[in-house]
């Protein structure tokens, strides 16, 4: 037994040092002139869009002077509401989440108006918690954007478009379908179709195929996501319909590439570098007590402009 | 005084771990950074008091995270319209039933208790998800979400609940029939036969057990997290183990303690908070959680695989069989 606990011992201590060893490569990004910690915790940082939010949320902090303190919540929401919780106890001046679960911000937004600390979510959602600042992309105004772009190719034919739409409960997600609807109803396009793809390429691909069968005279596709764009790009090759536009939304690789191999048309670009450094600018402002300036007051929502991006664009 | 640690080496090892991080690092010269260790502390060692008596009896529940996702989906999902106590008495039938079936395709039909549990847990996940649709649920009132969050007298709730189940585990354990019996289960299986144990009752009675508190902690989560979705803690029957591993429960069966479970799981949370508030990586502290899990197991194997061939040819804590004459 006093083995045993010889051992425990021994790995505790390792334990111990190893967290404080790597403690010493990873570092901490600090000033001299200090202002005080901002913390991130951060989706998942094994992916290409967080990985540039977290560049934008870090250069932000660090160009205003403060501290930064990230954490990973590695696509895990128990981590990002312990995690989360671990900030808070840091401190720190201002919490800047992106949720990997929206429906578990409640306790953590919870928390740290107990301690006065401001919450500012970075994309996904609120869920319906009380958090000072959300920052998205300009969703409506990407969807009109595409409209505008299919409005501007599309000169002669039937006038029939279709919208493939993310899940309902993506309430940010739909919206970029109403955007690109009311653009195009507008000027007497027709939508035909509007149908759910649950954000799946291989539904994209199944419903766009129905699509083909259904109304054949279609002109112009609008996806909500990029994977299903590319998924309804496949069916129109499979189909032999090249004709037909293609617009998805993200700035995905899978999309640019696809633009760039002819059988997309184009894509709404989102920018997460923006977004992150837009989020700190408002911890700041909240942290000074200054006011901010909502794009919908009630929602306490802020849009980041996306990008149109073209064959043009990517050569 | 030092009797009394020797052979506790978990508590010895917190000891010191809580010591070298008050020392290098300012984050835990709060009293705060301690009592978020206790909270999250909380959930994984009210699973693990379950867990405990199955590793005794030389099982394993692989169900565990599948059964906290569906009960969790389940609790916040009628706690809305039911109010709390039926709720709970509910959700703990619930988790009853669950470990009777897993207990029964164990001990009635023979599977092997990890293949058994962890067919069960596609099954839970997939009911969970059925039911959920996938989707969140979310149940965010106040009355409900203070038994995760709150705090009474300074102390997690969470915490308070989990030291009175501990000690209730360890009465169970400690001072019943029932607990005899599963001790003398897990050490010999033949001999407890023999001394007339209804070995398979046994064994039913603990995955029961598990389910109880696994029902409980999937409250608990349900209530902290103020949401609930189908694979929250898929992979979380894992850290369970370790915590219950590490507290000197061993792999080979017929020894285990509540209080060094407890004790354990505070220890694990600490790893945890201890890595989040050094700022250490995302990706190294998978290789920290490698680690863990690595000592974990050669510990509950390796150290005690003797002691454990020991009591299994001296039929410690067993009754003497019965004879019966006429």
């Amino acid at each position: 037994m006093i083995k045993a606990r010889g051992f425990l011992i021994v790995i505790s201590l390792t334990l111990a040092f190893t967290i404080m060893g790597c403690q010493a490569n990873t570092g901490k990004v600090a000033n001299v002139a200090s202002k005080g910690k901002i913390g991130f915790s951060v989706y998942d940082m094994q992916y290409e869009y967080f990985q540039s939010m977290e560049k934008g949320t870090k250069q932000g902090i660090v160009d205003l002077g403060y501290d930064y303190i990230l954490h990973d919540q590695k696509s895990d929401q128990t981590q990002m509401v312990s995690g989360s919780q671990d900030l808070i106890n840091q401190d720190i001046a201002a919490l800047i989440i992106c949720p990997n679960n929206p429906e578990a911000l409640g306790p953590i937004v919870e928390a740290a108006h107990a301690k006065k600390i401001p919450v500012i979510v970075d994309d996904i959602g609120g869920g319906n918690s009380d958090y000072d600042a959300i920052v998205i992309s300009d969703n409506i105004g990407g969807g009109r954007m595409a409209g505008k772009y299919a409005i501007k190719n599309i000169k002669a034919g039937s006038r029939e478009v279709a919208i493939i739409k993310v899940e309902p409960s993506a309430t940010f997600a739909v919206r970029r379908g109403e955007g690109f609807k009311s653009e195009v109803t507008a000027v007497g396009f027709k939508v035909v179709k509007e149908l759910s793809g649950h954000s799946k390429q291989e539904e994209g691909y199944s419903i766009m195929k129905d699509i083909i069968t259904s109304n054949p005279k279609i002109q112009a596709v609008f996806c909500e996501n990029d994977p299903m764009a590319v998924g309804a790009a496949q069916a129109c090759i499979d189909s032999k319909r090249k004709d037909i536009m293609i617009i998805g939304f993200n700035g995905d690789k899978i999309a640019l590439d696809a633009i760039k191999a002819g059988i997309m048309s184009a894509t709404i670009k989102q920018s997460p570098y923006e977004m992150g450094k837009e989020t700190v600018s408002l911890a700041n402002k909240l942290i000074k007590g200054e006011k901010i300036k909502f794009d919908d007051e009630k929602k306490k929502e802020i849009y980041i402009s996306v990008k149109l991006i073209t064959k043009e664009d990517i050569n | 005084m030092k009797s009394y640690l020797k052979g506790r080496g978990i508590l010895v090892s917190l000891i010191l771990l809580w010591m070298i991080f008050f020392i290098t690092n300012e984050n835990f010269r709060r009293i705060d950074s301690y009592m978020s260790i206790l909270r999250e502390a909380s959930f994984v060692g009210v699973a693990a008091i379950g867990m405990t008596f199955c590793i005794i009896i030389k099982a394993m529940d692989l169900s565990i995270g599948a059964m906290i996702g569906l009960l969790a989906i389940i609790t916040l999902s009628i706690v809305g319209k039911l109010g709390l106590i039926t709720t709970i008495i509910i959700i703990l039938i619930f988790g009853a039933i669950f470990g009777l079936i897993n207990g029964f395709l164990y001990a009635k039909l023979g599977l092997p208790s990890f293949i058994a549990t962890l067919a069960m847990s596609y099954i839970y996940k997939a009911i969970a998800l059925i039911y959920s649709k996938g989707r969140p649920i979310q149940f965010s009132e106040k009355w409900f979400t203070v038994i995760g969050n709150g705090n009474f007298l300074g102390i997690p709730v969470p915490f308070i609940i989990f030291i009175g189940l501990t000690i209730l585990g360890s009465i169970i354990l400690r001072k019943t029939i029932l607990g005899r019996q599963i001790t003398a289960t897990g050490n010999s299986e033949k001999a407890s036969y023999l001394s007339g144990i209804d070995v398979s009752k046994v064994k039913i009675i603990v995955f029961v057990l598990v389910g109880i508190f696994t029902a409980i902690a999937a409250i608990l989560i349900s209530s902290r997290l103020w949401s609930a979705t189908a694979d929250m803690k898929s992979g979380y029957e894992f850290d369970v183990i370790a915590v219950v591993v590490l507290g000197g429960t061993s792999l080979k069966g017929g020894k285990g303690n509540m209080f060094d479970t407890a004790v354990a799981s505070v220890f694990f949370a600490s790893i945890y908070t201890g890595m989040n508030m050094f700022h250490i990586g995302a990706y190294l502290q998978k290789i920290v959680e490698g680690i863990i899990l690595v000592v974990a197991f050669s510990r509950g194997g390796g150290v005690q695989i003797i002691h454990s061939k020991l009591k299994e040819n001296k039929l410690t804590n067993v009754k003497k069989p019965r004879r019966e004459y006429k």
